[in-house]
C-alpha cells in the first residue's frame, strides 16, 4: 500500500512560486531588455473624451492630437511665436478676401497617402457642414468656396474681408484629416495625422499608446520611440504617479498641484500665458443686473490683485472685465480697477439695493478655477454687502443646468488665438455662448468693424474701444488670466507648455 | 360613575420619565454611557461654537497652511482659515443635518411602518414592498441620485437623508406595531369607540418609542456617516460653510503637506459617529432590545 504524502500549505505556496518565476523571469527579463532600447516617454492625462478630429471637447484630446497629428501653423510655448507647420508658405490679397496655403510637399498620412490641398479642402469642409455638428463650424461661416488651385495649394474665398483668417487654424480642432481615411469609423479609435508619431493602441480609460513615425516630415523628429498616454483621472493620483515615476509629463494640472509638484526635487513645473479666463458672468436681460450700476457696484467690489494672489500666486495676468488678456497684441492698458467698497456700496444704494444684495453664483466644481474663484470671490465683495451664496456642481450638471440660465455664472473659457472668437461667441448680441445675454448696439458695431478693417493702427481703436465698452458695460468680471500648468520629470528635456493647450511633445527628449 | 373599561397604556408622561430613566441606566453601561459624554460633548461644542475660538469659520488670512501651534491648534488650510474654528463650526452643520434628517426619516417611517402593521392586508402589501424596493437600494446610492436631479444644497441633503432612513425606520415601526396592536389596551381603545388615527397616535405609538428611540440613535449615526460622504463628493453643503466631509475633500490635494486638514475633520466624524453607535448599543441594553 503506498503512503500518500500530504502537500502542506508551505508546500503549496512554494510551488506555486517557483512555477510563476520559471514562467514570468524569460518574459519579465525580455520586456527590460526592451525597455532599455526603447526610448519611452508616458504623460498622465484625463480621459480625453471624444478623439475625433474636428469633434474634440477636452484639453486631454487636443494633448493627443498635437501628437500625432498636425496643424497648419504651430505655436512655441509661451511667446507665442507662430511658425507654419504643415504649410511652407501662405498670403492673402490686399482686402484679406483671399487666402492662399501652399502645402509642404512629401508629408504623409499615417495611412499611407500622402497630404494634399484635397485634404485641406476635405479637412474644411468638413468642419462647415452643419451636419457634422463641430465646434469649429462658426470659424468658417465665412468661407465662401475653397479652390484646389495645384495638388499642394489650396485658396479660400471669403464672404467678406477677414485680416485674421489664418488664425482660425490654431483652433485645436482643425488638424488636417485625410479625405480618405474614414473617421466616421476610426475617429475616435484609431484616427490617422501627419504628426510625428502614430497610434498603436488604444484602451479606452487606461491608455493610449504611440510610435514614432518614421516618415514624419522634420528630419529625425520626434526624438523618442514611444510616447504613452496614461489616463489618471484625479488631479491628487497625477501628482502621486509622477512622484512615483509611473509617468514624466502631467499636462493640463490644477495650479494646485503645479505649485507643489514645481517644488519637488526631480520634478519642474511648465506653464504658458495665453487667454485663458474664468469670466464670473451677469444675466443682463433680467435684475439685478439689468441695471449697469450693479454690474458696475459686483466690478468694484471685486479685488483683482487679492484674487491673483490667492488663486493663483501670482502666476497670471490682472483681468479687465474684458477678454482680451495682456498677452495680446490688441490689448490696451485702461489701467486695473482697483477695489472700492465705497464706490460699490454707493452704486448699489443708487441702484435701490442699499440694504445688499443676495445672489445665487453657479459654477462648475471640477473645472479649475472656478471653485477658487468664485470662493475668493464671495469672500472679496462681502464687505460691500453682496452676498453671494455658492452653488457649485460638476460639471455635467453645471452645463446642462445652469450655464447660460443662472444669474451669475463662473465658467473657464480656454484660449482663443484670435481674440474675435471670445467677441463673437460670448459677447455679441445673440451670441451662441453670451453667458451674461448682453446686447450692445455699439459693441456688435465694433466688433464687426474689428474683425474686417484691414488697417492695424484703426483696428487697434475698434479693440480699444471693445475693451473699454465691456470693461465699464459689460456682463462681466473677469479678475485675472490664468495660465496652463503642467510639470514634467527632470529626465524630460524639451517639453513646452504652449498658450493655447496643445502641448508640445514632438521634440521631447528623455536623458 | 366610574369609567371602568380597562386602559393599560402607560401615559406619554410616564413614558418620557421612563426616557430619562432609560438615559440615567445607562451609568451602569460603560459604552453606552461613553456615546452618551461624547454627543453631549459634541453638542456642547456646537451651542458653544461661536465663543470658543476668535476666528471666523470663513475668514480668510494670510497665514496659508500653518501647522499646528498654539494660536491655531489645527493649523490653517490653503485660505488661511483656521481649522479649529472649521472643525467647531462644522460640528454645527453635522448635527442640525443629522438631527432634520433623522426626525424626517422618523416620521416617514415611523407613518408608513405603523400604518402598514396596523391596517394590514392590501395596506400592509403595498407599503410593504415599496420600503423594500428602497431598502434594495444603497442609501449612498439614492441620496447620490436624488442630489443629482435636485442639486445639492443643505435642505436637499436633509430630505434625501431622511428619504433613505424612511423604510429602515418603517420596517422597525412596522415589527414593533405588529408586537403592540394586539395588546389590551389597543383592543380597549377599539372597544370605547376610538378613531385608527387616535389608536395609531395615542395608544400605539408611545408604546414603541423605545424601539424608535434606539432606532433613532442609530439613524443619527448614520446621517452624521452619509453627511460626510455626500460633503466629501460635492454634493452636501456648498462652500465656504464649514464641513466635515467638505473639508476633508478639499484637504485631499495637500495631504503631504498638509496632513492636519484632512486628520481633525475626519477624527471629529469619527467620534461623533462612534458616540451615536455606542448610545444605540447603551439604549438597545437598557431598553431591553428596544422592547
Amino acid at each position: 500500500m503506498s503512503e500518500k504524502r500530504k502537500v502542506s500549505r508551505r508546500d503549496f505556496i512554494k510551488g506555486v512560486a517557483i512555477t510563476g518565476a520559471a514562467v514570468s523571469l524569460p518574459g519579465l527579463a525580455s520586456f527590460s531588455s526592451r525597455a532599455n532600447d526603447r526610448k519611452v516617454v508616458k504623460v498622465g492625462i484625463r480621459s480625453p473624451g471624444n478623439l475625433t478630429p474636428g469633434l474634440m471637447q477636452t484639453s486631454p484630446a487636443q494633448v493627443i492630437t498635437g501628437a500625432y497629428g498636425d496643424y497648419l501653423f504651430r505655436l512655441r510655448g509661451s511667446e507665442s511665436e507662430r511658425t507654419p507647420s504643415l504649410i511652407e508658405n501662405f498670403s492673402s490679397n490686399q482686402d484679406k478676401s483671399e487666402w492662399t496655403f501652399k502645402l509642404r510637399e512629401g508629408v504623409k498620412f499615417h495611412h499611407g497617402t500622402e497630404l494634399t490641398s484635397t485634404d485641406l479642402k476635405f479637412t474644411v469642409e468638413r468642419l462647415m457642414d452643419p451636419d457634422f455638428g463641430s465646434p469649429a463650424k462658426l470659424l468658417f461661416d465665412n468661407v465662401d468656396k475653397i479652390v484646389e488651385e495645384d495638388k499642394y495649394t489650396a485658396r479660400f474665398h471669403l464672404k467678406s474681408s477677414d485680416p485674421d483668417f489664418s488664425l482660425n487654424f490654431f483652433n485645436y480642432n482643425t488638424p488636417v484629416v485625410a479625405h480618405d481615411f474614414d473617421y466616421e469609423k476610426y475617429g475616435n479609435t484609431k484616427p490617422s495625422g501627419t504628426g510625428a508619431y502614430k497610434i498603436e493602441d488604444y484602451q479606452q480609460g487606461e491608455k493610449l499608446v504611440m510610435v514614432k513615425n518614421p516618415d514624419y516630415f522634420l528630419p529625425d523628429v520626434p526624438y523618442i520611440d514611444e510616447l504613452q498616454f496614461i489616463i489618471v483621472p484625479e488631479d491628487s493620483t497625477k501628482k502621486l504617479v509622477l512622484q512615483a515615476g509611473d509617468v514624466d509629463i502631467l499636462t493640463n494640472i490644477s495650479f494646485t498641484t503645479f505649485t507643489q509638484l514645481k517644488e519637488q526635487a526631480g520634478i519642474r513645473g511648465e506653464y504658458a500665458l495665453g487667454g485663458f479666463q474664468a469670466p464670473i458672468s451677469m444675466r443682463t436681460d433680467r435684475p439685478p443686473f439689468d441695471d449697469n450700476r450693479v454690474r458696475l457696484a459686483v466690478k468694484y467690489a471685486g479685488d483683482r490683485r487679492f484674487m491673483l494672489e490667492s488663486v493663483l500666486s501670482g502666476f497670471g495676468d490682472l483681468g479687465h472685465d474684458h477678454p482680451i488678456a495682456p498677452s495680446y497684441n490688441w490689448y490696451t492698458d485702461l489701467g486695473t480697477r482697483e477695489q472700492s467698497i465705497e464706490k460699490a456700496k454707493s452704486l448699489l444704494a443708487e441702484a435701490g439695493h442699499g440694504g445688499g444684495l443676495d445672489v445665487k453664483l453657479h459654477y462648475p466644481t471640477n473645472i479649475f478655477p472656478c471653485a477658487d474663484t468664485a470662493l475668493n470671490f464671495q469672500q472679496a465683495v462681502r464687505p460691500a454687502g453682496i452676498n453671494l451664496k455658492l452653488e457649485g456642481t460638476k460639471s455635467g450638471v453645471y452645463f446642462s443646468k445652469y450655464w447660460l440660465e443662472a444669474n451669475m455664472t463662473v465658467t473657464q473659457w480656454g484660449h482663443r488665438e484670435n481674440v474675435l472668437g471670445f467677441l463673437n461667441q460670448a459677447y455679441k448680441t445673440g451670441a451662441k455662448w453670451n453667458e451674461g445675454h448682453y446686447s450692445n448696439k455699439e459693441l456688435d458695431k465694433r466688433i464687426e468693424q474689428a474683425a474686417s478693417e484691414i488697417k492695424p493702427e484703426v483696428r487697434q481703436k475698434h479693440f480699444t474701444e471693445i475693451q473699454r465698452i465691456l470693461r465699464e458695460e459689460g456682463p462681466a468680471v473677469i479678475p485675472f488670466h490664468q495660465g496652463i500648468f503642467g510639470a514634467v520629470a527632470d529626465e524630460i528635456k524639451d517639453y513646452t507648455e504652449v498658450r493655447n493647450g496643445t502641448h508640445e511633445l514632438r521634440f521631447v527628449k528623455k536623458t | 360613575m366610574v369609567d371602568s373599561s380597562p386602559n393599560l397604556a402607560p401615559s406619554l408622561w410616564e413614558r418620557v420619565k421612563s426616557g430619562f430613566s432609560y438615559l440615567i441606566r445607562l451609568r451602569d453601561k460603560p459604552l453606552g454611557f461613553a456615546g452618551l459624554v461624547i454627543i453631549l460633548f459634541w453638542i456642547a461644542i456646537s451651542i458653544l461654537a461661536p465663543y470658543i475660538t476668535p476666528y471666523g469659520p470663513t475668514d480668510f488670512s494670510t497665514d496659508k497652511f500653518v501647522g499646528p501651534s498654539l494660536q491655531h491648534p489645527f493649523g490653517t488650510d490653503r485660505w488661511g482659515r483656521d481649522v479649529f474654528t472649521r472643525v467647531v463650526a462644522g460640528s454645527r452643520t453635522a448635527f442640525s443635518l443629522a438631527l432634520s434628517a433623522t426626525f424626517l426619516g422618523l416620521v416617514g417611517g415611523t407613518t408608513l411602518g405603523l400604518s402598514a402593521a396596523y391596517f394590514g392586508g392590501w395596506i400592509e402589501e403595498v407599503l410593504g414592498r415599496l420600503m423594500d424596493i428602497l431598502m434594495s437600494f444603497p442609501a449612498l446610492l439614492i441620496a447620490m441620485f436624488v442630489l443629482g436631479v435636485l442639486g445639492p444644497g443643505t435642505i436637499n441633503v436633509i430630505i434625501v437623508i431622511g428619504i433613505a432612513h424612511t423604510p429602515r425606520i418603517g420596517r422597525v415601526a412596522r415589527s414593533a406595531t405588529l408586537q403592540v396592536k394586539n395588546q389590551e389596551f389597543v383592543e380597549a381603545a377599539r372597544v370605547r369607540g376610538e378613531s385608527d388615527l387616535y389608536i395609531m397616535g395615542a395608544e400605539i405609538l408611545p408604546n414603541i418609542l423605545d424601539t424608535l428611540g434606539v432606532e433613532a440613535a442609530i439613524r443619527f449615526a448614520y446621517s452624521i456617516f452619509l453627511s460626510a460622504s455626500l460633503g466629501f463628493l460635492g454634493l452636501g453643503v456648498q462652500p465656504p460653510t464649514p464641513d466635515w466631509g467638505l473639508m476633508i475633500s478639499e484637504s485631499r490635494s495637500y495631504l503631504q503637506v498638509a496632513p492636519w486638514l484632512a486628520i481633525f475633520p475626519a477624527l471629529a466624524i469619527a467620534s461623533m459617529v462612534l458616540g451615536a453607535n455606542f448610545l444605540a448599543e447603551g439604549l438597545e441594553e437598557v431598553t431591553g432590545g428596544g422592547q
